[in-house]
């Protein structure tokens, strides 16, 4: 035991660990943190295993057609009108709606064998990124916050989580500490502009989530009172630093040329995209953008390639981007969505929806690229190989990031949780 | 009620840190049949088990337990935490999830006698002298594995032990000082990283002692935008481990690059952003590691990658000309 703790002096993680031990009272924390467990790897080059710092975590709500996008069935009368094409990788295809997209294959492991048991919107959106199911009143936090609590900052003048367009259900801090909360940037574009003036506190944010502006709001509100609270003036000292920071540039997409803006798509999730680029080279630690408009009920194949013109044009032009900048060894791009659409076609050209097998793609961080894992089955419906659940696939995320997947922290009802609940990760994807 | 929770927390704190496994009160092992059952059947089968399913669980046989409700596993041998039967039933009453949900539940010497079940594997019958010993076997090697699904996924999680000299401690003491964010490297826990990004560094302050100090554990450096030049690559040459040097935005000129070649290990190399030009790369000849060079947005020209990659014919070479 003494052993244990002596070796934790020299862990970074240090802070973390008294400032568990002094809020036994809040969230409390008997994990294996004190020798911090890492995973055996038999290489060690930097280009074998786990390696992602940081995310850009793509997520399409509503629920992306899997048969459109990724998981392609040839052939058959339930994939509709859409055509494969070839990708830069021999032999394997995507759907005619991710031309720029397919050109990064070499980069990307499509995983086809994705698994929900949430079908409905809400439950879903909050199970894929929380890894629990919503029940009772616990809120679970989501991975951002997460990595936050377990490896903190790495630019001390930037907030850590940032989520562009909305914050998800399942995505905040949940039961943990306020300053692991996400902050909400609603249109790219505008950024932090208003920073530096505090009277602009008028949007109306998602509930449970401590937007920057809104901790503005409140410091300066409380600037005669801050001591009393103390976390009040945490999150005072938070708002000066960045308001003197230069960092705040990274918010400016408009500091781009416009050429790149325009290789991004003009429209605000690919200005997010871009906006998501500025942050990781800042090393923001998690970032995420949410394109919406998935849920075709009706008119799925117009409106599937309506959208994926979107998302292929932005998703494209940030992997490039981030290639370019030697930014992909560290960088996981995750793109996700709650569930998939049924390969039945409904009387109005429309896909429902379809938890029990769906596609996700992750990029970079470790992750060797060019291939397809698992797969469903010949028509979409179910997983037929390899079933990835909403568990594994997270903690699959959080196995590229490094962070400790089987410690046991406990909510403030002494309730034992994990960063992705009981799922595994998929170690084939590292190799 | 903060109180109450105070109280649940502390013992499993406690229990987990000194490692504490095992029964608290028998020496025997505990059995389903036995042991488990009569408790149920007084606290849980009106809600789970032949009439109603509450949850989509009942907790009535073998089978139907290991099936699991609505939501996956309940029980997880060995693992009592991971286990929603003892998970739910330990919590406190007033939590929105306690089971049972409704009606007198568990007392603390029945909740232990669940918990100390799983602990010991969840055995359903009672076993004859010959399976108990060859279960025992069984369950020594299920313990070194923090539950059965990891057993299944093949994830070894290998505790490093390591001691850091004093000057090495030293060394990232200094460093941290300076605002230099320290970690480990994923793969491998002895190993370092830093990010010099966010501290205020030059040329004139570079910590060139700390790093050298570090040379044994400095696997990757993160230099990007920071205003250091030449001089400060010209300390980086006893850093013989650095297999990831980020230079990104940096002030870097050619004559500098000639420094890189006492890196033996090098395999990543951004040089993204800065004002290097063919000439430089000409000096990059004694690298042999090297896998990974990152040339856009310099002055670079593709008679300049030309002759690179015939000196170094596998180098990935990202490269867009302006
Ligand atoms: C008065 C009825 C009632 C009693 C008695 C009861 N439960 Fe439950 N149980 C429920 C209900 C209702 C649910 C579903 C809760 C939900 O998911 O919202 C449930 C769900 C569960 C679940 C989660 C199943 C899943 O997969 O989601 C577990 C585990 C559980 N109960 C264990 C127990 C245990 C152990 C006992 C006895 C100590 C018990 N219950 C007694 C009503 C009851």
């Amino acid at each position: 035991m003494k052993n244990l703790l002596k070796q934790a002096s020299e862990l970074d993680r240090r802070q973390f660990i008294l400032n568990t031990a002094k809020s036994l009272l809040g969230v409390s924390c008997a994990s294996s943190l004190l020798a911090k467990p890492s995973f055996a790897q038999s290489t060690s080059s930097i280009y074998s295993g786990p390696q992602a710092k940081n995310v850009i975590y793509l997520y399409m709500s509503g629920g992306m057609s899997h048969l459109d996008t990724f998981d392609l069935k040839q052939g058959r009368p339930e994939q509709g009108p859409v055509k494969g094409i070839k990708t830069n990788v021999v032999g394997t295809r995507l759907s005619e709606n991710l031309p720029q997209l397919a050109k990064h294959m070499n980069k990307m492991a499509v995983i086809n064998s994705m698994f929900s048991n949430q079908g409905a919107h809400e439950e879903g959106r909050y199970f894929m990124h929380s890894s629990y199911t919503k029940r009772g009143t616990i809120q679970h936090p989501g991975l951002g916050s997460w990595l936050m609590k377990y490896d903190g900052n790495h630019n001390p003048n930037l907030p850590g989580v940032v989520h562009i367009g909305s914050v998800n259900p399942g995505s905040t801090q949940g039961f943990l500490e306020q300053k692991y909360a996400p902050l909400l940037i609603g249109d790219p574009e505008a950024g932090l502009q208003h920073s530096k003036i505090h009277k602009l506190f008028t949007e109306k944010e998602f509930a449970n989530t401590q937007s920057l502006r809104q901790k503005l709001d409140q410091a300066f509100s409380a600037k005669y009172q801050q001591r009393k609270v103390s976390s009040y003036s945490e999150a005072y000292d938070d708002a000066l630093r960045l308001m003197k920071s230069d960092d705040l540039d990274a918010f400016k997409v408009e500091s781009e040329a416009q050429s790149t803006r325009d290789a991004y798509g003009k429209n605000s999730f690919g200005q997010g995209c871009l906006l998501a680029r500025r942050l990781i080279e800042r090393d923001v630690r998690f970032v995420e953008v949410t394109l919406g408009g998935w849920d075709t009920h009706t008119n799925n194949f117009e409106r599937v390639a309506e959208n994926s013109r979107i998302l292929d044009q932005a998703m494209a032009a940030l992997l490039g981007d981030l290639e370019q900048r030697g930014m992909l060894e560290e960088t996981l791009v995750v793109l996700t969505t709650e569930f998939g659409r049924t390969p039945k076609i409904n009387q109005n050209e429309g896909r429902d929806h379809n938890p029990t097998a769906f596609s996700s793609v992750l990029v970079g961080g470790g992750i060797q690229g060019g291939r397809f894992y698992g797969k469903s089955d010949e028509i979409g419906k179910s997983v037929a190989d390899k079933r990835v659940t909403v568990p594994d696939f997270n903690a699959t995320i959080a196995y590229a990031l490094g962070l400790p997947i089987y410690d046991t922290i406990y909510s403030p009802t002494g309730r034992p949780f994990h960063i992705a609940d009981k799922g595994q990760p998929i170690l084939e994807l590292f190799s | 009620m903060k109180f109450k929770s105070y109280l649940f927390t502390v013992p499993s704190l406690l229990l987990s840190l000194a490692g504490y496994s095992g029964a608290v009160f028998s020496a025997q092992k505990l059995t389903f049949s036995q042991d488990i059952l009569p408790i149920f059947e007084a606290k849980c089968l009106k809600c789970h088990s032949d009439e109603k399913q509450k949850g989509e669980l009942r907790l009535d046989t073998k089978e139907w337990i290991l099936k699991g409700g609505e939501s996956g596993d309940v029980l997880i041998p060995f693992k009592p935490e991971y286990s929603d039967v003892y998970v739910l039933a330990a919590l406190p009453d007033y939590d929105p999830d306690y089971m049972p949900s409704k009606g007198k539940g568990l007392t603390p010497a029945e909740l232990e006698t669940l918990r100390s079940w799983i602990q010991q594997g969840a055995q359903f019958e009672v076993e004859s002298a010959e399976t108990a010993a060859e279960a025992s076997m069984d369950m020594t090697i299920q313990q070194a594995h923090p539950t059965q699904t990891e057993v299944k996924s093949q994830v070894k999680i290998k505790q490093v032990s390591y001691q850091l000299k004093p000057n090495e401690k030293a060394a990232i003491e200094q460093l941290k000082q300076l605002g230099v964010k320290v970690d480990h490297v994923h793969y491998d826990q002895s190993k370092y990283e830093l990010i010099l990004s966010y501290a205020k560094l030059n040329d004139d302050n570079f910590p060139q002692q700390s790093l050298i100090k570090l040379a044994d554990r400095l696997t990757k450096i993160d230099f990007a935008r920071l205003p250091i030049g030449d001089a400060s690559l010209a300390s980086l040459t006893k850093l013989s481990k650095l297999s990831y040097l980020d230079l990104r935005q940096t002030k870097i000129t050619d004559k500098g690059l000639a420094h890189l070649n006492d890196l033996p290990q090098l395999e990543y190399l951004n040089l993204y952003g800065t004002s290097i030009s063919d000439h430089g790369l000409a000096k990059l000849n004694n690298l042999t590691q090297l896998k990974s060079i990152y040339l856009t947005n310099t002055r670079v020209t593709q008679q300049g990658i030309k002759k690179l990659v015939q000196r170094y014919p596998n180098l990935k070479v990202s490269y867009i000309a302006s």
